[in-house]
């Protein structure tokens, strides 16, 4: 389902980290007045959605700065003209950009993407399941939906963090009656393949799930499988291309 | 919505079995409800954007624009609810007065106003979860740059092919509002090969369906898509039907109710 290009293409390199420079500059104009009021528990998740976003600009573009080793010669990425080093920069992104394709197409569209950008970053980075089993939905969802992209990235990622074993990952490929299944490993597979197939969790299925599960994980669970369907059917629909580095994963 | 809107909704045709005749996991109700609302509200006014006066970028805007929507969104639910307290009258404001006293007024609030209570009241208890659904929601669902019209059309199809009760219902009073008629809901849930379809509607039931199916548009459906629609709205055209679907799954699984309110609607 991967096309040779895309029918969407990325920004290129330079102007990739030319937005992520400007968004930084924008989204650090963001304050929230901190008085704490026990009470008001709100406070909490507000606060650390400015914190995340903040974060998160800086988690992509301080590596960025490190590889043209601003601070050594004396500059640093909000003074410089980026096209002075846009052989450094290209030479970053094609080793260890990561996601770089997925994040730089929707780039094009900032309102969308400033907002995609947190919700992603909920379920990627924030979740409360624990995250062999968060991998272990992500890939299983991005094996049905037949997304590439998707699995190259958490295959890798997951392998590269230790999750994942060979057998497991031929497992994910076979599905929930596959033999040598961890009970609950099963069961969370088997959600998925509900949710792919009839959008609804069975009742056997989500009784397993709930004796585990808290009810923010059981939300969860419908998010993160819902958001790498989502994901899917965009990063198919657009043709992002996977990046050399995970294609050479592949063989 | 008002009252002409209610009146314009006649009939249905077929229905969308619901999933659970009653929750797995139960809304929080009315009077905790408000207070999160209330608090949550709270806390976003406690966000403050100071847009540069001259530098600007692109991206200032969309954050001015966010950090001001955030802050706008309960206004109108606060508004409603104080003046159907008549807390003015009584002397009294939101800051001021215990939400307890008035269980009984709140519950009636909610039961006749009170159009998307169940799913807020059930994602509410995630809080960061639902702060972030809430700022994906406000790109796919209030800032898309898709034509209503035609955003409606892709959210009832994927709505009608999840067989999403709760969504379908919320959506034909949208899909009404924005001029779908009831020969057009009918077309919906019939699909893009049935008689009488404008050809870019069709190809919207269609895109929605292809992506339901193969997680991926064909090339014939691309190609009459980018005729009318930039790459960017393209994008949106992905997300919407992506977002509901994950909506979808989150109603279905959890068994969130249509609120006797809208049943009444569109009944």
């Amino acid at each position: 389902m991967q096309f040779n290009e895309p029918r969407v293409p990325p920004l290129n390199e330079v102007e990739y980290v030319q937005e992520l420079i400007s968004s930084r500059k924008a989204i650090n104009q963001l304050n929230f007045d901190e008085k704490c009021d026990e009470e008001l528990d709100w406070n909490k998740p507000v606060l650390s959605i400015v914190k995340e976003m903040k974060g998160s600009i800086s988690y992509y573009l301080n590596p960025i700065s490190s590889h043209l080793k601003l601070k050594e010669k004396g500059l640093d990425v909000n003074s410089i003209d980026i096209k002075d080093h846009e052989t450094s920069v290209k030479e970053y992104i094609r080793q260890k950009g990561t996601i770089f394709n997925l994040r730089a197409t929707l780039m094009r569209h900032k309102d969308l993407f400033l907002r995609w950008g947190l919700f992603a970053n909920q379920v990627f980075v924030r979740s409360e399941i624990p995250p062999r089993e968060k991998e272990l939905i992500i890939s299983r969802t991005a094996w049905l939906c037949k997304s590439e992209y998707e699995w190259q990235h958490h295959i890798t990622g997951a392998k590269r963090a230790g999750l994942f074993s060979d057998q497991l990952i031929d497992r994910i490929k076979e599905g929930p009656d596959a033999e040598g299944w961890d009970p609950f490993d099963a069961t969370l597979v088997r959600a998925v393949d509900e949710l792919y197939t009839d959008n609804f969790i069975s009742d056997s299925t989500w009784n397993i799930l709930s004796e585990r599960y808290k009810i923010n994980q059981l939300i969860e669970i419908l998010f993160i499988v819902g958001y790498y369907n989502l994901l899917a059917l965009v990063l198919n629909s657009l043709g992002v291309q996977l990046e050399g580095m995970y294609k050479s994963d592949l063989e | 919505m008002s009252k002409k809107d209610k009146e314009q909704i006649i009939k249905k045709v077929d229905e969308i079995e619901p999933r659970l005749d009653k929750p797995r996991i139960p809304p929080l109700d009315e009077t905790d409800f408000i207070k999160e609302l209330y608090l949550f509200h709270n806390a976003l006014n406690r966000l403050e954007y100071a847009k540069r006066k001259d530098i600007e970028s692109e991206w200032e805007n969309e954050m001015d624009f966010l950090i001001q929507w955030l802050k706008g969104y309960n206004e109108t639910t606060f508004k409603d609810l104080s003046s159907f307290l008549k807390l003015e009258e009584k002397g009294l404001d939101m800051d001021s007065f215990n939400l307890e006293d008035f269980k009984d007024s709140i519950k009636s609030y909610i039961r006749q106003e009170g159009t998307i209570f169940n799913i807020r009241a059930t994602m509410i208890k995630y809080r960061k979860l639902r702060l972030k659904w809430l700022l994906l929601a406000s790109h796919v669902t209030y800032d898309s740059l898709l034509p209503p019209r035609d955003k409606e059309i892709l959210i009832l199809r994927i709505a009608w092919l999840c067989g999403a009760k709760y969504e379908w219902d919320h959506h034909v009073i949208v899909g009404k509002r924005v001029g779908l008629s009831y020969d057009d809901f009918d077309r919906i849930k019939r699909g893009s090969e049935i008689q009488g379809w404008n050809p870019f509607d069709a190809t919207l039931v269609r895109a929605a369906d292809e992506l339901y199916r193969n997680t991926f548009i064909s090339e014939k459906t691309w190609k009459t898509l980018t005729e009318r629609y930039d790459s960017n709205q393209i994008m949106d055209l992905t997300f919407v039907v992506g977002a509901y679907n994950m909506l979808a799954m989150f109603l279905n699984s959890f068994g969130v109710q249509t609120e006797d309110c809208v049943k009444r609607i569109i009944d």
